[in-house]
């Protein structure tokens, strides 16, 4: 370890990063840059493959051939379809099967809705077929959630609901299955499935009370949710984005690919609207197919029920009907051979699934980026090393006046280093942070409360805190004149070193820590606030200063989110498709949704740009405006 | 000549006169009948419970008896007297008895593998050794897993479990009790096999021929069982003998093979009763036919013998066939016997009994850390029940006492919990094991909770599935009910024997899958290698250059020393001088 013990050979590597340090980082950056739009290219990635060898897909015959009496029981469901769930129709087929049927009651307090106490109550039906191989110790869920018709945004759910109905009466006369079969219908879309699942796992509730449930199966092996709008489908597709960046293990994916191909439904990847994006392994609707999927596993939020299984170590795919412009023939048929042929995989499971990855991209419905491929673009765009080097280079650079390149080690041995400094603008970085994480709630009760428009009030909140977040660096600055006058001015650049220091290692952490949890939202950040983290230095210089404000206040983060939304939309719907107000209504939209999903089902998407984007920007910002060196 | 002719014939006449006479006293000795009970359920299922039980007048201690073997099969026999076992029980079960639908089975068994035994008093080796014996030994005859089963899965319950026989003893001592369950045990064809070669007729004559296995594991629940016990034909126990029961319940869904609850044994098994088991002093099917109106009518083809009512309700009625007085010569020759049910209103499904007493139990947590398990019970009766609960849980799941609560939905909750034997589990020696004494309220559900930490295994521990989750076996409620529950219970050979015991039901609860942490055997060991790697190598030269003690060494002193010393200092370091 020469590296570590030898110091010549330990300086020469000093130096040669000190001497080229703008053109490294920057030349990481474009690495990375470069790295990720050739991923989608097909030597960049690998084909599908099944890892569970107990899955043999598509190694049974499908015999179902009901889809009449779907489409009967569709028919029948929608005649009756109202607000609420029809449990008692639910119900009155499942104990025609024999099933174990059960209710389940909940309640919520609709948390940003501008009714004070605003109370939402919803019911899950649900019948479980006992497995008669096995004495109940596993499950399999079938998941439909109910929508009403026209009540939502998304389209209904009742085909799906039909089919359920059929597929379930069609499995309980089959006698190989090993696994309990749960036939779960939830309603007001995720919050009846959390608050289903919380009470199956017997954990707290999150802010959902619900009742009890009065049977279960075994442990939930794995699920499938069925959003089926209507009999005259295309295709299927396939969703996978959960809770939190979470996604379900490919072989799941894979598996439900090669059964619908078999089955005669085509399977698809959501692709963006914009464009006839075929299915094909060429590059621009790989790539377009791979960005749709990273803006949409950014967000955090689920795509569908299936999202929340994740959360709970169960591996859940939804499969949504798209709906056919052209054709009229029903494809019933062949969406219930292939989910019986996928319960027929799943039910072949011996154990959970673990083989093959978690942690993926996909540029199409036979093509994976893994991890080990694409972890490396996030390191070279993130520049863990460079910013270190970086400031130790800042260090050499603001001290000109003696420059022996022999005496600067690392920017800590230099100087007797205060901390003190670093430590009281962390603490207020985070405060403020802490304040914004906290602020929406607090300002919209008070708002409904006092009958004032919560949303106007949740507005002027933010800006306030805004407004006063950028000011108190200047504030302060008057406040500590005399006190840092007390500072020689070594000693001052000294400390404003550490500062900057620290924000760059903060964040090169941050951008590390996330990227392995959800790398998505750690290179959409990325790519912007690198290049701009690369130009906050301690400069003299009041131009380069202004420079540097406009390329922070670029990446403000309420900005950054912005000019996010806006390009996701870009990605799905083309560009003549924006417009600065639908750019503000889709960020309110996603303001609203962000804060609601972390209060009920976790999201951490809120947080993590309150927690820690917030604070690093507003650091680099203090850098950039306290210093002044006198 | 003569002389040796007289010697031959005499020796003839001998032999001639003892033969018959060895085969009498033998024949006198024990006995073997066979009882099928087929009783249609409320919810359109089936259950067929076949019986074969043999009677040996025999003391089981007795090793000198256990030599000569009749009727009583040879190989358990031989390891029932090698183990000086006293009492026996053990099933093997595919799926769960649903109290819930089904109401209770004549013998309940949990899923999995159940062993039991009771042990001498006075045994010629150690209690345990005799158990792994026992286990091995079982393990080989039935082709079953038992020789996993050692000290990390054997409690010896104090309060659930009484002998079903004449014990030897007054007071009955626990300490003499081995039980342990496998509930990952898988049953199939070869476990039926040795099981049905153990049966005095195999599965050739009688109503053992209806043995198909293809139809036998084609079911809702399948469970084979093994019950020997000692046995007195007086209460005053002069005359003991010993009893092995062998039984096969199943639960069929007629549905599923006809589209409506008719059935019979062609659709059932495939098969059809050829002719009468000849060693069988009786052979008998009993149909439950007291239901026969609130279920809606049906009929049975060929009708009954006979009807036999039972002894505490008039309703309950059981249709008797006895297969002795069948005349399989010439009515049946060609096709054989063949029992049909037909039903006049067709109701498919029906909705399950809600029986007294029933559970529903479930694992709790997410994630690798904690969990808990929780008991449901649900008194439906009038009455309060008293019940015993024994929870055996597995050393990995290390369950906390202080978390152990009871909760009842009426508010007399002090009174719910009588007596409570706790014995914690030790690290890779001992399972934990939980006893209560609970009195339920009447129309009640009480929940029972403990959590448990998930312990980390070492990596040669975990099974060769290790993804797919270990299981906790199932809790076993024992509890005697009252006698004017809706509990049917045949005139079976076997339970004129029990002397006025009292009829215990047992529940078995479901069995839970609960994953332990799991390493990724694949990825994360390459990582770990290439992470050690480097770490080492870095701690290598890093605790050298800090543990170092650097010495100023006179070199002129060291060119002074001839070669040969140097040489000794090399070879000896600590030699310095």
């Amino acid at each position: 370890m020469g590296l570590l013990t030898d110091s010549a050979s330990r300086k020469k590597l000093h130096n040669l990063l000190f001497a080229n340090w703008p053109i490294l980082s920057f030349l990481l950056y474009v690495i990375g840059m470069v790295w990720l739009l050739a991923l989608p290219l097909n030597d960049y990635n690998d084909g599908c493959y099944i890892s569970e060898n107990a899955l043999m897909p598509g190694m049974t015959h499908t015999h179902y051939n009901q889809f009449r009496d779907a489409n009967e029981f569709t028919q029948s469901i929608r005649k009756i379809s109202s607000r609420n769930i029809p449990a008692k129709w639910l119900l009155k087929h499942f104990k025609k099967l024999g099933f174990d049927t059960y209710t389940q009651n909940f309640t919520f307090r609709q948390p940003f809705s501008h009714i004070k106490d605003e109370i939402i109550t919803g019911t899950n039906v649900y019948g479980i077929l006992r497995a008669p191989r096995k004495a109940g110790t596993e499950a399999i869920v079938l998941n439909v959630p109910y929508r009403p018709i026209n009540e939502t945004i998304q389209e209904s759910t009742h085909a799906g609901l039909g089919l359920m109905i059929s597929l379930a009466s069609y499995f309980q006369t089959k006698t190989y299955w090993s696994k309990d079969i749960i036939f779960l219908v939830t309603d007001k879309e995720y919050y009846g499935l959390q608050a289903w699942l919380e009470s199956y796992y017997g954990i707290p509730t999150s802010g959902i009370e619900r009742e009890e449930l009065g049977g279960r199966g075994g442990s939930i092996q794995s699920a499938i949710t069925l959003e089926i709008p209507s009999e005259f489908v295309e295709s299927l597709n396939i969703k996978l984005e959960g809770v939190n960046g979470q996604l379900p293990n490919l072989d799941v994916f894979n598996m439900a690919v090669r059964i619908c191909e078999r089955e005669g439904i085509t399977p698809t990847l959501p692709r963006p609207a914009s464009g006839s994006y075929e299915r094909s392994n060429a590059y621009i609707p790989s790539l377009m197919t791979a960005l749709n999927m990273i803006s949409k596993h950014a967000t955090g939020i689920p795509s569908g029920n299936h999202g929340l299984f994740l959360k709970f170590h169960i591996e859940a795919i939804t499969l949504q009907g798209v709906l056919s412009d052209r054709s009229y023939s029903s494809k019933m048929r062949n969406i219930g051979r292939a989910v019986e042929g996928i319960f027929r995989s799943l039910n072949n499971l011996l154990e959970r699934f673990h083989a093959s990855y978690f942690f993926y991209v996909l540029p199409s419905e036979h093509r994976y980026i893994s991890i080990a491929i694409f972890l490396w673009n996030a390191a070279a765009d993130i520049q863990y090393l460079k910013k270190i080097w970086n400031d130790i280079k800042d260090d050499e650079q603001t001290d000109d006046h003696k420059p022996t390149k022999a005496n600067i080690e690392v920017a800590f041995y230099r100087y007797q280093q205060d901390f003190k400094f670093l430590l009281a603008l962390i603490t207020l970085v985070y405060f403020s942070g802490i304040i914004l994480y906290i602020i929406p709630h607090a300002v919209w009760e008070q708002a409904i409360q006092y009958k004032v428009d919560p949303v106007t009030s949740l507005y002027v909140a933010y800006f306030n805190i805004f407004l006063i977040s950028l000011y108190v660096p200047f504030a302060l600055r008057s406040q500590f004149k005399k006190y840092l006058a007390s500072y020689s001015k070594l000693e001052y650049t000294s400390n404003w070193v550490t500062v900057l220091c620290g924000s760059h290692t903060l964040l090169a952490i941050s951008f590390i820590a996330l990227s392995n949890i959800n790398f998505s939202l750690a290179v959409s950040f990325a790519v912007f606030m690198s290049p701009i983290a690369l130009f906050i230095q301690l400069k003299k210089d009041g131009l380069y200063r202004h420079f540097q404000r406009i390329l922070l206040l670029v990446v403000f983060p309420p900005f950054l989110v912005i000019i996010l939304i806006i390009l996701r939309q870009i990605i799905n719907l083309g560009l003549e498709s924006i417009s600065s107000f639908s750019a503000l209504t889709a960020f309110h939209h996603a303001l609203i949704t962000s804060l609601t999903e972390q209060q009920l089902i976790g999201a951490s998407c809120y947080p993590i740009v309150c927690l820690v984007f917030w604070p690093i920007w507003l650091m680099f910002w203090a850098i950039v405006n306290f210093n002044q060196v006198t | 000549m003569i002389s040796k002719y007289y010697y031959l014939s005499l020796l003839y006449v001998i032999f001639i006169s003892l033969v018959p006479s060895t085969l009498a006293s033998v024949k006198a000795n024990d006995h073997y009948h066979e009882e099928l009970v087929l009783q249609p359920l409320a919810t359109g299922h089936l259950y067929a419970h076949f019986q074969f039980t043999t009677y040996w007048n025999v003391d089981i201690s007795d090793k000198d008896a256990f030599k000569h073997f009749n009727l009583f099969p040879k190989p358990l026999g031989q390891i029932l007297s090698r183990y000086d076992v006293e009492e026996l029980h053990f099933a093997l079960t595919q799926g769960l008895w649903r109290p819930d639908w089904w109401g209770y089975p004549l013998i309940s068994s949990p899923p999995g593998a159940e062993l039991s035994a009771w042990f001498s008093t006075n045994p010629s080796q150690s209690i345990d050794s005799a158990w792994s014996g026992l286990t091995n030994a079982l393990s080989g005859l039935f082709c079953a897993s038992l020789n996993f089963i050692d000290s990390t899965s054997t409690v010896s319950p104090a309060w659930s479990f009484r002998p079903e026989g004449a014990s030897s003893e007054k007071n009955i001592n626990s300490s003499r009790l081995r039980y342990a369950t496998l509930t990952s045990e898988t049953i199939c064809t070869e476990n039926l096999t040795p099981w049905k070669k153990l049966l005095p007729c195999d599965a050739k004559a009688g109503l053992s021929a209806l043995f198909n296995s293809l139809a036998l594991y084609n079911v809702f629940y399948h469970s084979m069982g093994v019950h020997v016990r000692p046995v007195c034909k007086t209460k005053d126990c002069k005359d003991p003998g010993v009893e092995l029961k062998q039984t096969l319940s199943l639960v069929f869904d007629p549905i599923l093979h006809s589209g409506s609850r008719d059935w019979n044994f062609a659709s059932l098994f495939s098969k059809v009763i050829p002719s009468v088991c000849p060693m069988a002093t009786s052979s008998q099917i009993f149909v439950d036919v007291s239901n026969n109106i609130t279920y809606g009518e049906f009929t049975l083809n060929p009708p009954p013998h006979s009807l036999t009512p039972m002894k505490y309700t008039k309703s309950e009625v059981y249709a008797v066939y006895d297969l002795n007085l069948i005349d399989f010569d010439q009515t049946y020759a060609s096709h054989g016997f063949n029992l049909a049910m037909e039903w006049k209103r067709t109701k498919k499904y029906g909705r399950g009994l809600k029986p007294p007493l029933y559970t529903h139990r479930y694992a709790t947590g997410v994630g690798d850390e904690n969990g808990g398990i929780r008991t449901r019970i649900y008194n439906h009766d009038n009455k309060d029940i008293t019940i015993l609960y024994m929870e055996v849980v597995p050393w990995y799941f290390r369950l906390y006492l202080h978390t152990f609560k009871i909760l009842c939905n009426k508010n007399s909750t002090k009174n719910i919990l009588l007596n409570r034997r706790y014995i914690p589990g030790k690290d890779r020696s001992r399972p934990y094991l939980l006893e209560l004494v609970l009195r339920l309220p009447s129309k009640s559900s009480t929940t029972i909770t403990m959590d448990f930490q998930r312990a980390f295994l070492k990596w040669t521990e975990h099974p060769p599935n290790a993804h797919h989750g270990f299981y906790i076996s199932s809790a076993v409620i024992s509890a005697i009910l009252p006698n004017d529950i809706n509990t049917t219970t045949p005139p079976l050979i076997s339970t004129k024997r029990n002397h006025d015991k009292e009829a215990i039901t047992r529940i078995y609860t479901e069995a839970l899958l609960v994953t332990l942490p799991t390493p990724d055997f694949s990825m994360p060991f390459i990582v770990i290698c290439l992470t050690s790697t480097v770490v080492a190598i870095a701690f290598g030269s890093i605790h050298n250059l800090t543990t170092r003690q650097y010495q100023l060494k006179n070199v002129e002193e060291a060119k002074k020393q001839n070669i040969l010393s140097r040489l000794i200092s090399l070879v000896l370091p600590f030699k310095k001088k």
